[in-house]
């Protein structure tokens, strides 16, 4: 075979491995986008439709109206992420700049305790974090979401950001500190800016991570609509309603909107992030 | 402006002591040079005065007063780094301003200020650019007018021309200086390049493993080197040594190849220290090449000729010691040709081989 045909080969083999996955990832998510927009009843109709023979935004009208209000739910997930992000970032950027930068005792055992922390399935600790949040009256509150998911971010945003910023130039804070800068200035005005890319990844993590979880959310939420989250909305009227299919593929459609459109927005970033500086403290 | 002073400081990171009893003073408005191979402790030394190390003992006083428990942030020096350092999220106006803005100086000020320092140093028009769009040249111009544009008290320079092309390096070199002197301003500047120490300085601190070998003005320093180290360091090609034997009875020198007539003045210092062992230093430009010699002059053997333009470097075999000497350009000599060597008596230097100190001339 002529080096032309091996490396026509070569390509063959790629994108069939590449098509092959993308089916095993995006053909469940496919299924889903084209369910919600099937008329209720018709999810199952043999043959199976691939593609619906009628598109219908029914379910997606149900899920709106005065009966559910997933948007409730959505605001709910926005909320609880967005403050969950903010939170994270605060706590994870400062904690990786001290175990990235400073010079103490017990530094490398510390970081090895935050990440042991994060290896705990959340399951094992949900009956404790139940009773502390009850504890600070704060069940059915998006408080109560609020703090535990900022708390479950801190081992992952930790390490990402203390990589980070172990590979920015010491040079860097020494010249600040020379310039007449204190250590927190050199953090907030050289640091920060400099580590954007290892921040919006670590953002994206904590939001999508909040954005998704479910175990809490009901936990803490109790199941009832005060402080429900997207998820927790989507299994409850699916109960109450004996599985819909095409109002919980709505559901779930409409809970992806906001996730898929940020992480678009800031892929650039969030590759950036995860694939730079070297990990050396 | 202000007189720096550190007195026995000690720096130590564990068991290596970086700095070790080090004490020194550099003066109001001098550039003092820091210079010594790699791991001599001169840049520690400088990050010690900046504050950015913390000593292990001893005093640092800038303007007569003991700075050591004072932040860096607080001690009015201004530092340009080897790299740079600038924030390669600001643009040059951002980056010299920066000291400023610390400093609360207000908006008309600080625009006023950086256009004036980037219109001096040649940068006026570059000002909006981030550093990643400017050259090394400009970079370092960005760097100097950071440090400048606050008039600080000291200047510290670690190594600012290392990552300059040789040209430009050369060409910094004169301006840097001009700027200095223009200024004003006390400096302390560190480098591992003999010939940048010795271009740059009013007064050359050569250090070795921690301590200081010799502090004096570049002229002193080159032509009185304290002891074989500096000798040997400081000049380019460096000093040749040769392992000698005394002989007080005729009072000259010998070596396996050749033989001298002992420099007057150093009969004294031969007599205390009671040896018959010294090493003779001749630096390469005193090393006189006869192409015609005499008979019983000495003979050395080319190994190597090196043209450089303005002259020739010639490596010789002076029996079993090579030295290097400096000829016209014009010379023609090949590899294995005889020549005669001759040695400038005023320019021979003797050393204590066991010490490795310069004997005293009287």
């Amino acid at each position: 075979m002529t080096l032309l045909g091996k490396q026509r080969l070569k390509w063959v083999y790629s994108i069939g491995i590449i098509a092959l996955i993308s089916l095993f990832c995006l053909g469940p998510l496919y299924w889903i986008v084209m369910t919600s927009f099937k008329t209720p009843g018709t999810e199952f109709r043999k043959p199976v439709e691939y593609w619906p023979s009628s598109f219908s935004l029914e379910s997606y009208g149900v899920i709106l109206g005065p009966q559910f209000r997933i948007q409730n739910a959505i605001k709910n997930s926005f909320i609880v992420s967005s403050v969950v992000t903010f939170g994270a970032l605060l706590v994870t950027s400062l904690s990786a700049y001290t175990i990235a930068r400073l010079r103490f005792k017990y530094k490398i055992e510390s970081l090895i305790l935050i990440q042991l922390a994060g290896m705990v399935p959340p399951i094992v600790t949900i009956a404790p974090t139940f009773v502390l949040i009850r504890s600070m009256g704060l069940l059915q509150t998006l408080w109560g979401l609020i703090i535990p998911n900022i708390a479950y971010s801190i081992p992952i945003g930790t390490w990402l950001m203390a990589a980070y910023f172990a590979g920015l130039p010491t040079d860097l804070e020494d010249a600040a500190k020379v310039d007449g800068y204190p250590p927190f200035s050199t953090f907030w005005r050289v640091i920060l800016p400099l580590a954007a890319p290892g921040l919006f990844s670590a953002g994206v993590l904590a939001f999508l991570g909040s954005w998704g979880e479910f175990m809490l959310a009901l936990t803490i939420s109790l199941g009832l609509p005060g402080a429900q989250t997207v998820p927790v909305a989507i299994l409850t009227f699916s109960q109450r309603h004996e599985l819909q299919w095409a109002w919980v593929s709505a559901g779930i459609v409409l809970s992806l909107l906001p996730v898929v459109v940020m992480v678009l927005i800031f892929q650039k970033w969030v590759i950036k992030g995860l694939t730079a500086g070297a990990v050396k403290y | 402006m202000a007189e720096v002073r550190v007195e026995n400081l000690i720096k130590a990171f564990g068991d290596v002591i970086a700095v070790n009893e080090v004490s020194l003073t550099f003066e109001d408005g001098d550039m003092t040079v820091l210079v010594g191979p790699s791991g001599c402790g001169k840049t520690t030394l400088l990050r010690s005065i900046a504050g950015l190390e913390d000593v292990s003992s001893g005093s640092i006083f800038i303007g007569g007063q003991e700075v050591n428990r004072r932040p860096t942030w607080d001690r009015n020096t201004a530092m340009v780094f080897q790299s740079y350092a600038l924030y390669p999220h600001m643009t040059a106006f951002n980056n010299v301003a920066f000291p400023l803005r610390a400093r609360r100086v207000d908006r008309s000020g600080i625009r006023d200020r950086v256009q004036r320092v980037g219109e001096s140093l040649g940068i006026g028009k570059l000002l909006h650019r981030k550093p990643r769009e400017l050259s090394g040249g400009q970079m370092q111009r960005v760097a100097l007018g950071r440090a400048i544009v606050r008039k600080p008290e000291v200047f510290l320079m670690d190594e600012p021309l290392s990552n300059l092309d040789a040209k430009l390096r050369v060409q910094m070199r004169a301006e840097l200086k001009r700027l200095q002197k223009d200024l004003g301003i006390t400096t302390v500047y560190v480098t591992h390049d003999q010939a940048e120490a010795m271009t740059m300085a009013d007064k050359l601190v050569v250090m070795q493993g921690g301590h200081i070998q010799q502090v004096g003005g570049p002229e002193e320093v080159y032509l009185h080197p304290a002891n074989m180290f500096v000798a040997g360091f400081i000049g380019s090609p460096a000093m040749n040594f040769i392992h000698c034997s005394y002989h007080a009875d005729e009072l000259t020198l010998r070596a396996p190849s050749f033989q001298c007539p002992l420099p007057s003045r150093y009969t004294n210092a031969l007599a205390s220290i009671a040896r018959d062992q010294v090493v003779l230093g001749i630096r390469p430009e005193d090393l006189v090449v006869d192409l015609d010699p005499e008979p019983g002059a000495t003979l050395a053997e080319v190994y190597v000729t090196e043209p450089l333009g303005k002259e020739t470097l010639l490596t010789l075999e002076l029996g079993a010691t090579m030295v290097k000497a400096v000829a016209p350009p014009q010379i023609e000599l090949g590899i294995g040709d005889k020549v005669g060597v001759v040695f400038d008596d005023d320019a021979v230097r003797l050393f204590d081989p066991e010490t490795e100190k310069a004997l005293s001339a009287a």
